[in-house]
């Protein structure tokens, strides 16, 4: 493997740990006011209330960001290991 | 209705069924293969304990009563869960590494193992968890008496049914059992109950199932179909503007807070967890779970409401709606549903707070007085087992009284929250013991019980309602008529009664945290404990054991060792910390290894105090500690000291290239020198030449054309040799040979001198020379026939230069602060700007075409006063003509030599 191939995926894996920071601070400023109150409004989708729509779908593309990104981190974390499971106490 | 025979008889096989599959997990651990048991797919299902009975029932309830604030409940556990790379990860290795037995144990253990603050924790815990298991024996009560009401469902829905505590009781007692027999059973390293866990998965999955299949039904065997489910929704699902609000925050914050805090959670989230590739799992799949569990609580919500009499229990709708419909088979499932997530709840609560409360409690105090048994091993390990029994049955008949007193008013959500908020209060000492090097045991006691007291005063004790632990007259207006102090509406603040609870709450909680942290000094064993924890990624080195030096004697150390752990287990931890029998004193490595092996089943305060009890003498080095409490300070310095010297790197890299330039410079003046001497030296060679040439083939030249020729020889021979002469001289004053004869001497003679040798020259061009001012005594020390040579070559240059029409050349002498100054300025062209920096340097000439000589002397002048340490410049900002500026350093007369010397 060639060097830049190494920075390449060191680089990529940084990314992913980056995006797994972000993922909850994003989740949140999407469920909380102001910007769930965009939604808040009495509109339907297809007979649904929006504000359902809404909270469903932000709550399964969180769970779907959070499904690629553990993917993600099984191969980037595991060059990061805490010590041996029998540290003192 | 079903009949009460056939929901006793399914029950019974269901817990049948349960004690199955914990008594096969549990053999299967056993015998060491774990294999699906610690995989991440059961860990997760695990920790959906967290859908209680209050979620499973208590769901709907609050969506048909507050729109979508139930959905905050599972959204704060999901952001948690998402951002598990964050906190979660940490947290779940710590607890991994160092064998945490609980969440006290870990708060305890994090500040120096301060068992004060064990037991406040546990305290705490017990208080806040009876609230929550209070509800899930009324769940439970209340769903048994709903599926055998005698008059149908429909009538069991509006009537207000006092609960049958009989039911109740027996409930507990069965839960009771089967804690005690499969959480109990021994005391283990890490305290993982395998078993149990294996039991709650299949829980987990009964009860996703049954809510899955009554939301099914309902959308499409009830409702018919996706819109016409909301045509008849309430307004608060329709216009939900007012539920994203503070309480909306406030419920997402405690629901994130208490799928951390809550010791069930803790217990299977981090007690039980064995690998990160668990955890990394739960991230995603646990959202998944959450996800699931809500996607259909609002249309079982709105059809409960729509379908069902008004004034029904929306807390009971999951079993309503079945039985009014005599869905019998799904209702019993729902039953079923509702049984499992209120069992599994109460069992794993009871189990985590028993061992905290043996660990932190009872060994502690069993510890002072001496109430241990110590004749035999075996007593030991029975006392802390009947303890941990003693505690479970203590647990849920507390929460049974709860229930009692609390009487039936209440909605299962408002009692969860209450419980919610009591253990929030962890989450600043945990968060702020995991990141912050500062915090102090004594700003975690503080922050704690601090927080603990608020929490009782505005949200425990009002929730029991008028006249039952605090007075009516107290919970409305405030104690001793004190209205600023009324439990509600603290200094006045009069909203959300949960919202108020949990800022007053958190906020003391927190600025008593850090407050407190920075007033005190962590002790030597906080700050050793805060390096393991914060620091849990970084690999530690091997000189971790040398910061505590103990000493006890082997034999002493064996007997704690056979008492808890059991003589098995203790000669395999002898035999493998490699003693022999003959050994007397322990090494710190053994006695740290025995420490951790008690702690994983006593709690890390409580083993330390039993350990501490043999060992002789400990000393824990402060300075080594300091050493590895600052490593990151060491690396901080480390990283600058690195940026210093490559920043130093550049630097010296820049003067090389500047040097470079420099003496590339120098080189291609060196070429030019060259092939400026050569040039120089071929003009005059040449003509030489040719008129030799003329003389030796033209004998019969006429007599004075070969004298002509002669003469133009001899002239040339004498431009070569003082051409040489220049560059000789040039070189001898740039190499600093050889000595010059140096005396006292009066500059003024020295310009007298050369303006005697120029008149010539200047009478030659017309040029007037004009002596304007001499200085008077000036001395200086030196030598005065190449000063001399220095003017005159100023001088003839002002005179050849000079193209103006009335020449003057003006010569000056000053005297000023001891410092000798000669100008010589013309009325010439002057120099123009882009020859003024280089007129100094060798074969620089005028460009002036009646300009003759090598270009040397300027730069032969300027060497011989630097030799003579002065300085040799042209004048700035002269409007006409050129001024060069000539100063030497003066000697007083009366102490004459020795200054001049070192002039």
């Amino acid at each position: 493997m060639s060097e830049a191939d190494g920075e390449g995926r060191e680089a990529s894996e940084r990314g992913i740990r980056d995006a797994a920071s972000v993922l909850p601070f994003l989740a949140t400023v999407l469920l909380a006011p102001p910007i769930i109150l965009i939604f808040a409004a009495p509109v339907r989708l297809a007979g649904i209330p929006l504000i359902v729509v809404y909270i469903f779908g932000v709550w399964a593309a969180v769970i779907l960001a959070a499904l690629l990104l553990s993917r993600g981190l099984a191969h980037a974390g595991a060059t990061e290991h805490p010590p041996g499971e029998s540290g003192p106490r | 209705m079903l009949p009460a025979d056939l929901v006793v008889f399914v029950c019974l096989c269901y817990v049948a069924i349960l004690f199955a599959v914990a008594f096969a997990g549990d053999q299967r651990a056993r015998h060491g293969a774990s294999g699906w048991l610690s995989s991440p797919l059961v860990y997760t299902l695990s920790i959906s304990i967290y859908c209680t009975s209050w979620t499973f029932f208590g769901a709907v309830g609050s969506a048909a009563r507050s729109g979508f604030e139930f959905a905050a409940i599972y959204l704060g556990p999901t952001i948690v869960f998402a951002g598990w790379w964050i906190f979660l990860r940490k947290l779940v290795t710590v607890g991994r590494v160092y064998h945490t037995t609980s969440i006290a144990d870990l708060i305890s253990a994090r500040f120096g193992k301060d068992p004060a603050l064990g037991a406040l924790a546990t305290v705490i815990a017990v208080i806040a968890a009876a609230p929550y298991i209070a509800l899930q024996l009324k769940a439970l009560t209340a769903s048994y008496q709903v599926i055998t009401f005698h008059q149908g469902a429909i009538a069991a829905a509006s009537t207000q049914l006092a609960p049958d505590f009989t039911v109740a009781f027996w409930v507990a007692a069965g839960l009771c059992i089967f804690a005690i027999v499969f959480g109990v059973r021994n005391i283990d390293v890490n305290e993982r109950h395998h078993g149990v866990i294996a039991a709650i998965a299949v829980e987990a999955v009964v009860k996703l199932i049954a809510l899955l299949v009554i939301g099914v039904w309902v959308v499409f065997a009830v409702q018919g179909s996706t819109a016409a489910m909301f045509a008849n929704a309430p307004v608060s699902l329709t216009h939900p503007e007012t539920t994203f609000g503070m309480r909306w925050l406030t419920l997402c914050f405690l629901a994130g807070a208490a799928v951390i805090c809550l010791p069930r959670q803790f217990q299977v989230t981090v007690v039980e967890n064995s690998s990160e590739n668990q955890i990394r799992t739960a991230s995603w799949l646990f959202p998944l779970y959450l996800f699931l569990i809500c996607l259909f609580v609002i249309p079982i919500a709105v059809a409960g409401l729509n379908n069902l009499p008004s004034g029904s229990d929306p807390d009971l709708f999951v079993l309503t709606l079945p039985l009014s419909r005599d869905q019998n088979t799904i209702a019993l499932l729902a039953f079923l549903g509702g049984f499992s997530s209120a069992t599994s709840m109460v069992i794993v609560s009871s189990i985590a707070l028993s061992t905290m409360i043996s660990n932190h409690l009872i060994m502690p105090i069993a510890l002072r007085f001496s109430l241990v048994p110590v004749a035999s091993p075996q007593g030991t390990r029975s006392f802390i087992l009947g303890a941990r029994r003693a505690s479970i049955v203590f647990i849920v008949f507390l929460g049974f009284l709860y229930f009692k007193l609390s009487g039936d008013s209440d909605a299962l959500a408002a009692i969860g929250l209450i419980s919610f908020c009591g253990v929030a209060q962890f989450l600043p000492s945990l968060v702020g013991g995991l990141y912050w090097r500062r915090a102090t045991h004594g700003g975690a006691r503080a922050g704690l019980a601090a927080g603990f007291l608020i929490w009782a005063y505005t949200l425990f004790l009002p929730s029991f309602g008028g006249d039952v632990l605090l007075p009516a007259s107290v919970i409305n207006e405030g104690p001793w008529g004190l209205s600023w102090l009324r439990p509600q509406a603290l200094f006045g603040l009069d909203f959300d009664p949960l919202v108020h609870a949990v800022f007053w709450s958190m906020f003391v909680n927190i600025a008593l945290f850090i407050g407190v942290s920075i007033l005190s000094e962590p002790t030597p064993l906080a700050r050793f404990q805060s390096r393991l924890f914060i620091d849990v990624f970084r690999r530690q080195a091997e000189d971790t054991p040398s910061v505590m030096r103990r000493t006890a004697r082997v034999v002493d150390l064996r007997r704690i060792a056979d008492r808890i752990l059991g003589p098995a287990e203790a000669v395999d931890l002898f035999r493998r910390g490699g003693m022999g029998d003959h050994t007397l004193v322990a090494s710190d490595e053994l006695i740290s290894q025995v420490e951790q092996r008690l702690a994983a089943s006593v709690g890390a305060s409580t083993a330390r105090s039993l350990v501490s009890s043999v060992v002789t003498s400990e000393t824990i080095s402060v300075e080594e500690l300091k050493r590895l409490a600052d490593e990151t300070e060491q690396i901080r310095v480390y990283s600058a000291e690195l940026e210093r010297k490559s920043r130093q790197i550049e630097q010296a890299a820049a003067e090389l290239a500047a040097a470079n330039e420099k003496l590339r410079a120098i080189d291609v003046q060196k070429d030019e020198f060259l092939s400026q001497v050569s040039h120089e030296l071929r003009t005059p060679m040449a003509s030489v030449r040719s008129f030799s040439d003329i003389l030796l083939t033209t004998p019969d030249l006429e007599p004075d054309k070969r004298d002509r020729f002669l003469r133009i020889i001899q002239n040339e021979s004498i431009r070569l040799t003082r051409l040489l002469d220049d560059i000789l001289d040039l070189n001898q004053i740039e190499n600093g040979s050889p000595e010059w004869e140096m005396s006292l001497f009066d500059p003024e003679q020295a310009i007298d001198q050369a303006m005697e040798s120029c008149e010539a020259l200047a009478r030659a061009g017309g040029v007037t020379l004009i002596r304007s001012a001499r200085a008077r005594k000036a001395l200086v020390y030196g030598n005065r026939d190449k000063l001399a040579q220095v003017f005159i070559n100023l001088i003839s240059n002002a005179i050849k230069y000079n193209t103006s029409r009335d020449p003057t050349v003006t010569i000056a002498g000053v005297l000023r602060k001891g410092t000798y100054e000669a100008r010589v300025s013309d009325n010439g062209p002057g120099i123009p700007e882009s020859e003024r920096s280089r007129i100094f340097t060798k074969f620089a000439r005028g460009p002036m075409p009646r300009q003759v000589g090598a270009g040397l002397g300027l730069a032969i002048s300027r060497q011989i006063v630097e030799r003579l340490g002065g300085t040799l410049s042209l004048a700035e900002g002269k409007a006409t003509g050129a001024e060069f500026v000539l100063t030497l350093q003066t000697v007083s007369s009366t102490r004459a030599q020795p200054a001049a010397e070192s002039a």
